[in-house]
């Protein structure tokens, strides 16, 4: 078989195939006439080559004629098939094109029917030729009415020159112009905004214009708000007196300062805008109020724009471009957009120089005040119109030990301070009436008695302010201190005038003793043991023993009794005078807690001894049922500050303490014990002369006695003698016989009886006496027998020249006599004061021949001596 | 030997040719155009070599003859199968 035969064959397999295929698929959306068109073709490729392999087969040739003429058609065929698609092609596309025309049409016809915008379309007189439903709408119009009219007539009158000269610009390149002018609209005036574009011809000509507008009046109201705000915004910026900086974002470059901020920062607007904020702190220092420089990172425009924080009330101060230090206050945001993201960030500070400079002024002030008020030695208060305690200062709770814990209110403090009802009420009376009556800033001092914390009474002396705002401001003083001294003072003012009084008393009374011991003392000398009158004599002298020790009680708290100082030493002094009088009683026991080291005291031996007594007496009557005594020596320093209260000179003092187990006393009868005359004991027992004596006397040695006790504890009185700074001499001892003499004596005293008994006495012992009545008469013997006298026996008081003159004027004759000092009572001092003169001894009215004749003798021989 | 009705199919071809070559954008625009397009030049070549062998190489040219008219044949047929079995280009 030919090779063209096998291509022949696979040639109508294929066309036999497709046949096929297309008579399988003859439903595709493909015309008819071209289906019919492929289906020839393919039937005369069928029979073309089915004709061919007949022949190549040899089979037949019977096909051939036809052949030729079906082959002749087969390129028609195909040009068919062509035509025919392209027939179909140019069909599809006009039905396309129709249809995008149609569609275009009925878009364009709904936009413009339902278009919100005005369209026109005018010619070149301005003549209206087209208008959309919305322009119709807008006019209240309709087309009929509106087109072949002009449009310029409903244009707003001062709106028309610029159309007319935005539509001449319409008639030339780019041939666009836009416009806006108010129109008369059905509802009035209203903006319009015009687009408009010419139409032109073939000649580009302009042959109309087609305008699409639309009503701008809501956005040129907007606009004008909004011009109307921005000026309204600057005006407030630029007369705002808070800085205000805006800077942008994101390298917080500063665009607006307005005046405020360039005063405050000492800068024009051209040097502050367009700098970088970090950039400013190399030209404004800025400064934490502690000091700290402020770093740009930590700036509150910097925190706003780069990290979108809401800064409020920072305090800093700028140094500005001047050297000008400004403390501002800062508030800062970030300004964002629609987004949320920063676009900028705004600071507005004030300057509040004035105000921290004034809050320093007042701190520095109230600092002051604190100070003064913290520091006052007065107690102070402050309390709120409402009663409540806003403020006590320290010393107020020293004084009264409460705090204001305690004594939240004023009704606190009533109830605490005056806790018996009666007195407060008092005290809340005068505090009424006080308020009411006195003017604001006045005061009325009142003292008043108040219960402080730790359970003592302090008396203190109020002074209440009502300030303006009906606050009180009260000062305190505590006068307790005070009182006590004015108490002691009129103690000592008592005492004196009692002193004075009592003074007088015994040296008269002292005087009278003097003349009937003398005679009793010549009568005892005189007669013989056995004598029967003997026991009467010796019981007048003790009489007149007791009335002399009363004498000298009176003289004691007459202060006026301290005759011989001499330094002596207390421990020895106590021994004694507890051993004598632990002999007469029994009852009780004495203990005694005695100093290891001696203690000297300058004092009057015979008082102290007195005191002394009276203190144990007072202890043994304190204790009806028996007790114990306890006696104690000791050595003190006691500081400025204690001798003041005492009115004493500060300095190392000897003490003697004497303790009862007694029934002990309160402290009102404390108070009491050292005046005169006052006594808790039946008539009998006391005479309320002992204590004050003591009193008297340590006092007049410059001492102090305190007594301590409580009801049923017994009592402890305590005496502090400043201690001598020379040593102890020792006191010599009578032993009752008498001593003569043959010596000439000049007695001098202005009392006849002391004379009479005197004279008897001395010449009793052997003495040559020459008696004198006064000092003058005294001065005048001496001045002529001046080597007769041995010895002067001076009182001290006599009319006239008294004793301590005498004393003076008989020193100018003769300096080596020894002058004996006799006396009953001297007023304070001048016993001792004619004892550092020179005078060689003294000798206490009354006396008895035998203490006579020893003080003679020892005072002769004392000057022979020396 | 040029037969007359070869000569007439060979011109025919041609002119049909130039239409199509006329309106090329159009051909462009038929389903599967290039499978058919090239079935209808097959068919011109076969008609161009037919014309030829009579002239010379008369045995191989008819053979190439042949080759072209199945070559056409297997383009039309797989051009039907594209675009009515498969419908490509007409959905």
């Amino acid at each position: 078989m030919p090779l063209v035969a096998i291509f022949d064959f696979i040639s109508f397999l294929a066309s036999i195939a497709a046949i096929i295929i297309l008579l399988r698929r003859w439903n595709r959306a493909i015309p008819n006439d071209i289906k019919l068109l492929i289906l020839w073709i393919l039937g005369l490729y069928s029979f073309h080559h089915f004709s061919n392999i007949l022949e190549w087969g040899g089979i037949s040739r019977a096909l051939d004629p036809y052949e030729d003429f079906l082959d002749i058609m087969t390129p028609v065929l195909w040009f068919f098939l062509f035509y025919g698609y392209f027939k179909e092609l140019t069909a599809n596309d006009l039905k396309t094109s129709q249809m995008a025309m149609r569609e275009s049409e009925e878009k364009y016809r709904l936009l413009i029917d339902n278009q919100t915008d005005l369209v026109v379309k005018v010619d070149n007189e301005g003549r209206l030729l087209f208008v959309s439903p919305s322009y119709c709408k807008m006019f209240g119009k309709s087309e009929g009415e509106l087109l072949g009219k002009r449009f310029m007539p409903l244009v707003h009158e001062d709106d028309q020159e610029s159309t007319a000269k935005a539509m001449k610009a319409l008639y030339r390149p780019p041939y666009r112009a836009y416009m806006e002018q108010r129109a008369l609209t059905k509802d009035g005036w209203r903006w319009l905004g015009w687009q408009d574009t010419s139409i032109l011809d073939e000649n580009e000509n302009v042959h109309a214009i087609i305008g699409v507008g639309r009503n701008i009046t809501e956005r040129k109201e907007y606009e004008e708000e909004l011009r109307n705000t921005r000026a309204l915004l600057e005006a407030a910026i630029s007369q705002s007196p808070s800085g205000i900086l805006i800077a942008d974002a994101p390298d917080v470059t500063i665009r607006l300062a307005n005046p405020a901020a360039q005063n405050i920062l000492s800068g024009s607007k051209h040097q502050i805008t367009g700098l970088v904020l970090g950039e400013h702190l190399s030209i404004w220092q800025t400064h934490y109020p502690d000091g700290t420089p402020c770093q740009s990172t930590d700036l509150p425009l910097w925190r706003a724009v780069k990290q979108g924080e809401t800064v409020k009330d920072i305090k800093l101060m700028v140094r500005n471009q001047s050297g000008e230090e400004h403390w501002i206050s800062t508030n800062a945001a970030p300004i964002r957009d629609n987004d949320g993201k920063i676009t900028a960030g705004i600071v507005i500070f004030n300057d509040i120089t004035d105000r921290v400079r004034a809050q320093r002024a007042s701190f520095e002030s109230e600092e002051k005040f604190r100070a003064l008020v913290e520091q006052s030695p007065l107690g102070i208060s402050l309390i709120a119109k409402d009663g409540q305690y806003t403020y006590l200062n320290p010393r107020f709770q020293k004084i009264t030990g409460y705090t204001i814990d305690d004594i939240p209110t004023g009704r606190d403090w009533f109830k605490k301070a005056f806790p018996d009802k009666g007195y407060r009420k008092e005290v809340i009376e005068k505090w009424i009436v006080d308020k009411q009556n006195i003017g604001m800033g006045q005061s009325r001092p009142r003292e008043f008695s108040v219960h402080c914390k730790d359970g003592t009474t302090k008396r203190i002396n109020f002074r209440p302010v009502t300030l303006p705002n009906y606050d009180q401001f009260v000062i305190y003083e505590d006068v307790t201190e005070k009182a006590e001294m004015e108490e002691r003072l009129q103690m000592a003012q008592k005492f004196e005038s009692i002193g004075t009084l009592a003074g007088g008393i015994a040296h008269d009374f002292n005087n009278l003793l003097m003349g009937v011991l003398g005679r009793t003392s010549l009568i005892s000398v005189d007669l013989e043991p056995t004598n029967p009158h003997k026991e009467h004599i010796e019981a007048i002298e003790e009489y007149v023993s007791g009335a002399t020790n009363l004498t000298k009680q009176l003289l004691g708290f007459a202060r006026g009794g301290k005759y011989e100082v001499k330094p002596i030493e207390m421990n020895e002094l106590l021994s004694q005078s507890a051993t004598m009088f632990g002999r007469t009683h029994k009852d009780i026991l004495i203990h005694s807690k005695i100093y290891p080291d001696t203690i000297v005291i300058d004092a009057d031996r015979r008082q102290i001894e007195q005191v002394l007594l009276n203190l144990l007496l007072n202890a043994w009557q304190a204790m009806p049922n028996g007790g114990e005594i306890h006696l104690k020596t000791g050595i003190v320093n006691l500081e400025e500050e204690v001798c003041n209260v005492h009115q004493v000179d500060p300095g190392r003092f000897g003490t003697i303490s004497v303790t009862d187990t007694g029934i002990g006393m309160d402290r009102k009868t404390q108070k009491r014990i050292f005046d005169p005359f006052f006594t808790t004991k039946e008539k009998e027992r006391g005479t309320g002369l002992g204590l004050a004596s003591s009193y008297g006397i340590i006092r007049n040695h410059g001492g102090i006695i305190l007594v301590d006790s409580e009801i049923g504890h017994g009592a402890t009185f305590t005496i502090f003698l400043p201690l001598s700074v020379h040593p102890a001499q020792m006191e010599t001892t009578y032993d009752g016989k008498l001593v003569r003499g043959s010596e000439t004596v000049l007695l001098v005293d202005d009392e006849e009886m002391i004379i009479e008994v005197g004279s008897a006495m001395l010449e009793k012992l052997g003495y040559k006496v020459i008696t004198a009545k006064s000092g003058e008469s005294a001065i005048e013997l001496i001045s002529r027998k001046t080597d007769d006298v041995d010895i002067v026996i001076l009182d001290l008081i006599m009319p006239g020249i008294d004793g301590e003159e005498t004393f003076d004027q008989i020193r100018q004759f003769n300096r080596k006599i020894p002058v004996l000092i006799s006396s009953g009572y001297a007023i304070e001092g001048q016993a001792a004061n004619v004892m550092r003169k020179g005078c060689n001894g003294f000798i206490q009215k009354p006396f008895n021949i035998s203490e006579l004749s020893h003080t003679i003798r020892k005072t002769i021989q004392k000057t022979m001596t020396d | 030997m040029i037969q007359q009705n070869e000569l007439i199919m060979l011109l025919l071809g041609i002119a049909c040719m130039i239409f199509l070559l006329l309106n090329k954008q159009k051909v462009k625009r038929i389903p599967v155009a290039r499978t058919l397009v090239a079935g209808f030049c097959m068919l011109l070549a076969g008609y161009v070599f037919t014309i030829i062998e009579g002239i010379l190489w008369n045995d191989f040219l008819n053979v190439i003859e042949h080759m072209c008219y199945t070559a056409s044949s297997l383009f039309l047929a797989v051009w039907c199968w594209k675009v009515f079995h498969t419908g490509k280009g007409v959905e």
